[in-house]
């Protein structure tokens, strides 16, 4: 009886709504609902919220995610119907529960499904709608104390409020990449930290493209089976089961092998259940004209249509997924215990690219792309290379690793590019770009975040939180939609970075020990660092801010008594040179400062290297860059742009700017000096106006073009200027005290050399080739006040080649100032 | 009176009738003891154990043990059936939410069926989340790396080109042990066990059975610099 007495007296308090994780049939919910899991609302299927329902949210107890999910948070995730039928009487709301401590829950989020909402209130949440794609329809509605009232991602998603409020929010709502949201007699205001904000990722960052593959006849089937011994495969291999590699057993991959998996799905959960579990060894070695694919078998493929490829206690020896394609599943690759070499494997379209604990794993010139999460990794050694990770949910994941993350491309990711939880690790020579965050670091020790382009992120750029011991050094971090780094109870040595051009704060700080100097800081948007509830003083010694006016641009005691200071003094006297480490710009990038470039870099077709005034870049002997995109490199009369050596030695000390089909460039008041050649240019529409070019063994050489060169001073070089087939108009500039001033190699007729003055050039003022058999217009030009001719090679002396057609020549000096002003 | 009293009514009416015939009431429950200790074996007071119906361990636990005292002994009396369980200590106290630093946890779940009227026994390690990211070592200890570049006959490095070992010189089979494709720097990494193998290299695969590998080694721990030479010219 005591028992019965105590199960009434419990009973009274508990709800009694019983809540699945997957819903597979239309359900209501009504009266209070405890959600303790995530919910998922699948395709054709709908959840109606009965008026006076309150749903109480815990938050989760965990960092894991599930593939379907996209938060660690508790979720409810709508890709079917979402039904709110509040009324004026009864309020739908959802609101924390639990013991919460300060956490959040999720939110809903709407990932392709369809929310109707009215009379219903959210609070507590992340985000109390994430609209990823689909529609939201939200009227007579209250969307309160979240930290993000709504983020839009995208133009697929259409949203429209009416009478809706959306206050006292940290941030009331975000619209990524062309979202828009249509709305009447709502308002969206009195949020704590921002009310609207929009940003956009770059449209110029590149795709990456799967395999093509040839087809292939059906040469075995397979159903739920155990395959011991060796098994090879090749051609095409349909699973209609879940095939076993017991120990012992090995499975070989042919190169051009094609597997696919039927869908099977038993629980109605929308998952597939086929696909392979190999506890023995799994070799999938394509190649790059015959790559191995695994994809569903249906007609219509789906994300999700089968389960995965999962290796489990496989360490024996390396398992090799290379040059394969993986897509349609739920994990396309899952390993527990084993060693894994995963080397040019494209994985795609799955819900999740892969996921892994407790192995050992290299994963190396790989593409992850359209998956709703790229990677998931705990508990592993992890060496992660030459990888790109493009428009997933999130991109990589790592949960307590020993990690190597090197020369990887985090693009275009709806959430995070990179995020690491605990682990040691060390992130170089990245590129985060195009993603809503780039870079998030929480409770890591002992790491290193170096070299890295972290770049035009839609909110933050690198965020740091509870981390102790982090080098965070030579990193870009620049052009990011709010704050360039986010510093909350960090300890870092910050050096050598370059944090630029940010759209509100370089650096946020909430809590941080450690030292931020010999940084560029500057052109940020509000604040070079602006502290939020920091009360402690920030060492900001010895760094280099620019043209920035500090008393404005320092946000901290000055601005609020209960603020520490910002200790800026003394600051660097001159740019603070940031090593450049990366080997291409493959997405829009500034320089400013002072930059040193040890190698060869690379601007690839579409991207844009924008070099600021002011800048000097040092080359190192036989550094060099090759555009094949745009460089802007726009000086002003006070603030010139130098290319130079850090030799400081003499001509040769560096290679050249070689611009390669780079139409759209320009320089303007640059200085070149100790290269081999300062420009050297191929089929590129160029402009060159106030530069100087001296000391270089060349200063410009040229293929077709055209090139316009105006208002510049070529001296002290061997060859101030060298055309081959090309066409230019080069004017108002000097030409004095090179070997040659000018040589045209071949097809010299595509050239117009007026009102210049050359003069005492040391062999030649201008001279033709032995191929060129073309008359060269060089009329109007002042030649030293005496006639022209001694100081030509051309067909006066050679018969067989062109002449340089100087009369009528100029008696008096042109006034031109030679590179300096206008 | 709403419609969510009268359900609730129901509900309290029901369970009164199922704890009536709870299969609880007058059987036994199943208990699962031990200690909670950290790495260098030193019980830890103050952590947990968390035991959850199923393998989804976001929520809260289904049922959590006693805090252990100084001796790090812990009890945990739950329903017959399985679970999945874990240790856990929380700096702060506190018994929902993610993990944090200063907090400490056994790994993933266990799964373990508890029978009724026994008392399981079972000692949890619960690990400092920062030590154990820097003691990360994956690689079994049974394997060993072989190093080095793979070059055609003239010292030059080939790419997409891999390294295979084998128990014999000759291959009636697909190698045991293969690398990855090599990149241009001709670079390959080898897992191997202990003792005596055949080394080799080769440009396509398969390679074909009648293959003869060359170079015989005695692995008996990491090699470096073990340069495999093709006698083929790089394409």
């Amino acid at each position: 009886m005591p028992l019965i007495f105590l199960t009434f007296l419990v009973l009274l308090l508990i709800p009694c709504q019983s809540i699945a994780e997957v819903l597979t049939n239309d359900t209501v919910w009504q009266g209070e609902v405890d959600m303790k899991e995530d919910i998922l609302v699948p395709a054709g299927v709908t959840l109606t919220i009965s008026p006076h329902t309150v749903v109480r949210v815990w938050p989760s107890q965990s960092t894991k995610i599930d593939p379907e999910f996209i938060s660690h948070r508790t979720e409810i995730t709508v890709r079917g119907t979402l039904q709110i039928d509040g009324n004026s009487k009864g309020l739908a709301t959802f609101q924390l529960g639990g013991e919460n401590k300060g956490e959040r829950w999720a939110g809903i989020v709407i990932d392709g499904g369809k929310v109707k909402s009215r009379y219903c209130t959210v609070e507590g949440a992340e985000a109390a709608f994430h609209v990823i794609g689909g529609s939201l329809e939200l009227t007579h509605s209250r969307i309160t104390d979240n930290r993000y009232g709504m983020i839009v991602q995208g133009k697929h998603g259409k949203v429209s409020l009416d009478t809706v409020a959306i206050q006292k929010n940290e941030y009331g709502v975000f619209l990524f990449n062309g979202a828009d949201i249509t709305r009447q007699q709502s308002e969206i205001a009195r949020n704590s930290r921002k009310d609207i904000f929009e940003s956009s990722a770059a449209n110029n960052l590149p795709t990456p493209a799967p395999f093509t593959f040839t087809a292939a006849d059906l040469t075995k089937v397979y159903g739920d089976e155990s395959l011991p011994g060796e098994t090879v495969w090749k051609g095409r291999v349909l699973i209609k089961g879940q095939v076993r590699i017991p120990l012992e057993g090995r499975l070989v991959i042919y190169p051009g092998t094609i597997v696919e998996f039927s869908k099977k799905d038993t629980n109605g959960d929308g998952i597939g259940e086929n696909g392979l579990m190999i506890q023995g060894m799994f070799i999938a070695k394509g190649t790059p004209s015959q790559p191995i694919l695994f994809r569903s078998a249906e007609t219509q493929r789906k994300r999700g249509d089968w389960d995965a490829i999962n290796i489990l206690g496989s360490d024996a020896a390396q398992n090799l997924i290379e040059f394969c394609q993986v897509e349609d599943a739920y994990r396309g690759l899952h390993f527990h215990f084993s060693n894994i070499g995963v080397n040019h494997a494209i994985l795609r379209n799955n819900y999740r690219g892969a996921q892994f604990q407790e192995s050992l794993v290299e994963i190396r010139s790989s593409d992850f792309f359209d998956n709703i999460s790229g990677i998931q990794a705990r508990d592993s050694e992890v060496v992660f290379h030459g990888n790109r990770m493009v428009n997933n949910g999130h991109g990589a994941s790592f949960f307590r690793l020993n990690l190597k993350a090197a020369n990887n491309y985090f693009m275009r990711n709806r959430g995070d590019g990179l995020r690491i939880r605990e682990g040691a690790t060390v992130v170089e020579k990245n590129v985060m770009t195009g993603n809503r965050f780039g870079l998030i670091m929480a409770d890591a020790v002992f790491g290193k975040v170096a070299g890295n382009i972290i770049s035009q992120n839609l909110e933050g750029g690198a965020s740091f939180r509870d981390t102790d011991n982090i080098e965070i050094q030579h990193n870009i971090i620049q052009a990011n939609g709010l704050n360039g780094i986010n510093l909350n109870n960090a300890r870092s040595m910050i050096t050598g970075n370059l944090i630029s051009e940010n759209g509100e704060r370089g650096l946020g700080i909430i809590g941080f020990s450690g030292r931020i100097t010999q940084n560029n800081i500057m052109d940020n948007g509000l604040y070079a660092i602006g502290l939020d509830d920091e009360k402690s003083d920030i060492d900001a010694a010895i760094n280099w801010w620019g043209d920035s006016d500090l008393d404005k641009e320092l946000f901290d005691r000055h601005d609020d008594q209960s603020l520490g200071k910002v200790i800026y003094e003394p600051q660097s006297k001159g740019p603070v040179p940031v090593a450049w480490s990366l080997p291409t710009i493959n997405t829009d990038v500034s320089w400013s400062g002072s930059m040193r470039i040890a190698d060869h870099v690379e601007v690839l077709p579409d991207a844009v290297l924008s070099i600021r005034p002011g800048t000097t870049l040092f080359f190192s002997p036989h550094a060099g860059m090759d555009i094949h995109g745009r460089i802007l490199a726009e000086g002003t009369k006070e603030k010139r742009i130098t290319f130079t050596s850090t030799n400081q030695q003499g001509a040769s000390d560096w290679e050249e700017i070689l611009l390669d089909r780079a139409s759209g460039s320009r320089f303007v008041y640059c200085d070149f000096e100790y290269a081999t050649w300062g420009i050297h240019s191929h089929f590129s529409d160029v402009t060159i106006s106030y530069c100087r070019f001296r000391q270089n063994d060349g200063g410009i050489r040229f293929r077709s073009g055209p090139l316009e060169i105006s208002h510049s001073l070529f001296s002290h070089n061997r060859i101030g200027l060298r055309a081959f087939r090309g066409t230019a108009r080069i004017h108002d500039s000097i030409f004095t005290k090179n070997e040659i001033g000018i040589f045209v190699r071949e097809q010299g007729d595509g050239l117009t050399i007026n009102r210049n003055n050359i003069f005492a050039n040391e062999r030649y003022s201008i001279r033709l080739g032995d191929f060129n058999k073309e008359d060269v217009d060089a009329r109007g030009n002042w030649w030293g006040g005496v006639s022209p001719l001694p100081t030509i090679f051309d067909g006066h002396q050679e018969e067989y080649i062109g002449k340089v057609m100087f009369e009528p020549y100029l008696n008096k000096q042109l006034k031109l100032a030679g590179g300096d002003s206008k | 009176m709403n419609y969510s009293f009268f359900v609730r009514i129901f509900c309290i009416a029901l369970a009164c009738f199922i704890g009536w015939i709870s299969p609880l009431h007058g059987k036994e429950s199943a208990a699962l003891k031990g200690r909670i200790l950290d790495t260098q074996g030193q019980a830890v007071q103050g952590a947990e154990v968390y035991a959850y119906r199923s393998n989804k361990v976001k929520g809260p636990a289904d049922y959590i043990s006693n805090r252990t005292g100084a001796d790090g002994i812990f009890t945990l009396v739950l329903p017959p059936g399985k679970y999945w369980v874990l240790g856990v200590f929380r700096k702060s106290g506190a018994k929902f939410g993610p993990l944090i630093t200063g907090d400490k946890h056994s790994g993933e779940p266990i799964p373990m069926n508890v029978k009724a009227g026994q008392e399981t026994e079972r000692n949890f390690t619960v690990m400092d989340l920062r030590e154990a990211a820097r003691q990360i070592d994956k690689k079994s200890e049974e394997l060993f790396k072989i190093t080095g570049k793979i070059l055609d006959k003239h010292g030059q490095p080939l790419p997409m080109a891999y390294a295979m070992a084998h128990l014999q010189p000759q291959l009636g089979t697909i190698p045991r042990y293969l690398s990855r494709w090599t990149d241009d720097t001709g670079r390959y990494i080898l897992y191997v066990p202990r003792g005596t193998l055949f080394l080799g290299a080769a440009l396509t695969f398969p390679v074909k059975n009648d293959y003869f590998l060359k170079n015989r080694i005695d692995v008996q721990g990491d090699m470096q610099e073990m340069d495999i030479i093709v006698m083929l010219e790089k394409k």
